[in-house]
């Protein structure tokens, strides 16, 4: 396997992680909920995945262990932000925090080892080997071979745009989002909405968790997370919460991850390698906005034209 | 009257207390800025403690701060009143407050570990393990890996990689060591190293791993403390190989893990101990440890008589024997 090959395999890796969580906060995004949590929804979902999967020794008890760990964080959440109506920023942040202690401390109480578990018992999900496609030399090695979830991922992704976009639960999540006392005036309880949103931004980041620790590595590290919730809330605002757009900036982020290793053996400071994927970010979001203001203002010379 | 009677028994009872912890035998703390449990470089630590506890017939207590700066200067007071008379201590990030202790206390004895910390009344004792020759140990097994195309999975080229943690002081003496002991095997030998740049996630590091894998590399070495895991796990789905760091991890994926570059942070300890009762010992002294002290070296276990043949091992040890006698001058970074 050569570099190149390797360096589209691991972006798609790297992508998914982000992907599936950035489209959790996609959710709340549109109900106007400022979800911070899905760094910690992340950890608690890679946490319980792996106590699934060890346990049961079944990947798919582990996986849904995974989604009702992400699940419950979103519980929680919607209980202080939603019912007791906490700020939301505070509760993410509480959340967060919770997170990284409490599954340090089950790890540590469960497993009684500090820093990572691994075993042989945790079960990983299986990979999807394509029929056709695996056999065909370069485009089987890039395209086939992947833990299952990852395509599922990408499927995910349009499903939830068609969801957000084209289904009557997505008009009223976005009516809520844009006014929820309309929304409430018309009948409908934009609470229940709002509640809904955050669970599904729950249930898809702790999956997103199950991908870490069940399918790229087969193990769970305290904080494993490490910051993919953090980059999946940047890339949500970046893209305005379109979840193709969201497809397309975790792959690129994925791309730049990688690229970033690879950059160190050239001459290029490791330290400024580093920095690649998030430069990358900055681009990008310059571009987008760029792009945006152009826009805008085409829209209002139209609109003077008319006049 | 009864509350003085119960005043004069409270008195007594403290006059006891102190003439017996001052007729006691000797006090040995250990204070860790991380927490046991790492399986790793504190627990060896512990071992070398708990050693000095079965052996001496004196009191020892640990205080760990888990990495909870608040917790530094209260880890120094409390093993003070506890009256220490020896602390052992793991000082990354408050070396500061160790002088400063070490300074008011000079009566007590200080040992670092793992760093040197100067104080201005120099009374702390510094142990200072030498990286870069367990690294150099681990250069030789990487060479005779990717030289050896009889075994399953190496290819003809000789590429060897490294994933460190981050690039600070201690990982790039790691590297340098790591080199100079795949040159001595063959000089053809090209090292390649990724910095993960983050200590805790193993999705990076197998990242970083299936990289250099894909670029020719058979044979890791991780300096990467959690993110290594990612790294062994790597070996094992790439079948390639890896060499791990601080404690024995050849077993974390057999067939795969050749051998492991340990800190023997519990000899150590046990060893400044014993130059502590048998008179030797003296402060203020930087106390290197390397392969000839036993301070650091690879652990070579069935694991890695799975993987290599008697006649590499044999090499390896040959080798190891030729650091600790001197005849090898591994070069140290600075």
């Amino acid at each position: 396997m050569n570099l190149m090959i390797e360096l589209i395999r691991s972006t798609f890796l790297a992508a998914v992680p982000i992907l599936l969580a950035s489209l959790g906060g996609t959710y709340t995004y549109y109900a106007d909920i400022f979800n911070i949590a899905m760094e910690g929804m992340l950890l608690i979902g890679a946490f319980a995945a792996v106590l699934g999967s060890y346990f049961s020794g079944s990947w798919l008890i582990g996986l849904l262990a995974g989604v009702s760990g992400g699940i419950l964080a979103a519980i929680i959440f919607t209980l202080f932000a939603v019912y007791l109506k906490t700020d939301e920023f505070v509760t993410g942040i509480a959340l967060n925090l919770f997170a990284l202690g409490a599954t340090t401390y089950l790890l540590r109480q469960i497993f009684s080892v500090k820093g990572a578990f691994t075993s042989s018992d945790i079960i990983a999900l299986p990979d999807w080997h394509i029929p056709i496609i695996d056999k065909i030399p370069i485009i089987g090695e890039l395209l086939s071979g992947y833990p299952f979830l990852l395509y599922i991922s990408f499927l995910i992704a349009i499903l939830v745009e068609f969801h957000i976009f084209k289904t009557r639960f997505g008009l009223r999540l976005r009516a809520t989002g844009e006014d929820d006392s309309t929304v409430d005036s018309v009948g409908i309880n934009s609470d229940l909405i709002k509640s809904k949103a955050i669970l599904l931004s729950g249930a898809l980041s702790g999956l997103g968790g199950v991908f870490l620790s069940l399918a790229y590595v087969n193990m769970f590290a305290e904080n494993m997370s490490n910051g993919r919730g953090w980059i999946a809330l940047a890339v949500i605002i970046l893209t305005r919460g379109r979840p193709i757009g969201l497809l397309f900036m975790a792959l690129l982020f994925g791309f730049f991850d990688g690229l970033g290793f690879a950059l160190q053996n050239t001459f290029i400071p490791s330290q400024f390698t580093q920095m690649v994927p998030y430069l990358a970010t900055l681009a990008a979001l310059y571009f987008y906005s760029k792009q945006k203001k152009e826009k805008i203002k085409e829209e209002l010379e139209d609109e003077s034209m008319a006049v | 009257m009864k509350k003085y009677f119960s005043l004069f028994i409270l008195t007594v009872i403290f006059l006891l207390l102190t003439v017996s912890v001052s007729a006691a035998p000797m006090r040995v703390a250990y204070i860790i800025n991380g927490a046991l449990g790492d399986q790793s470089f504190y627990d060896s630590g512990q071992r070398g403690i708990d050693q000095i506890a079965e052996e001496y017939d004196v009191k020892t207590t640990t205080i760990e701060c888990n990495f909870d700066t608040a917790k530094y200067q209260q880890s120094l007071q409390s093993a003070v009143q506890w009256n220490a008379d020896v602390i052992f201590i793991i000082s990354y990030g408050f070396e500061d407050l160790l002088k400063q202790y070490a300074d008011m206390y000079p009566d007590k004895i200080f040992v670092n570990i793992d760093t040197v910390v100067k104080n201005n009344q120099n009374t702390i004792t510094s142990v200072d393990f030498i990286e870069e020759e367990g690294a150099f140990m681990a250069g030789v097994t990487a060479a005779i890996v990717t030289n050896d195309l009889t075994l399953e999975g190496v290819n003809k080229e000789k590429i060897i990689g490294s994933v460190g943690g981050d690039k600070d002081p201690v990982i790039d003496a790691f590297i340098f060591g790591y080199k100079q002991g795949a040159e001595y095997i063959d000089e053809e030998i090209e090292v390649k190293n990724i910095y993960a740049g983050t200590w805790t996630d193993p999705v990076k590091g197998k990242q970083a791993a299936n990289q250099l894998y894909s670029q020719g590399a058979d044979i890791i070495f991780q300096i990467a403390s959690l993110t290594g895991n990612g790294v062994l796990e790597a070996a094992a789905e790439n079948n390639k190989y890896a060499i791990g760091v601080d404690s024995n991890q050849n077993a974390m994926e057999p067939g795969h893990v050749v051998t492991s570059d340990l800190k023997n942070v519990g000899d150590a300890i046990y060893g400044v101990y014993q130059s502590i009762v048998d008179g030797s010992f003296e402060k203020g002294k930087v106390l290197e440890y390397g392969i000839k002290e036993g301070g650091v070296g690879l652990a070579i276990d069935e694991y890695t008589h799975d993987i290599l043949s008697e006649d590499q091992i044999n090499m390896i040890q040959r080798i190891s024997d030729l650091i600790a006698k001197g005849e090898i001058e591994v070069e140290r970074y600075e």
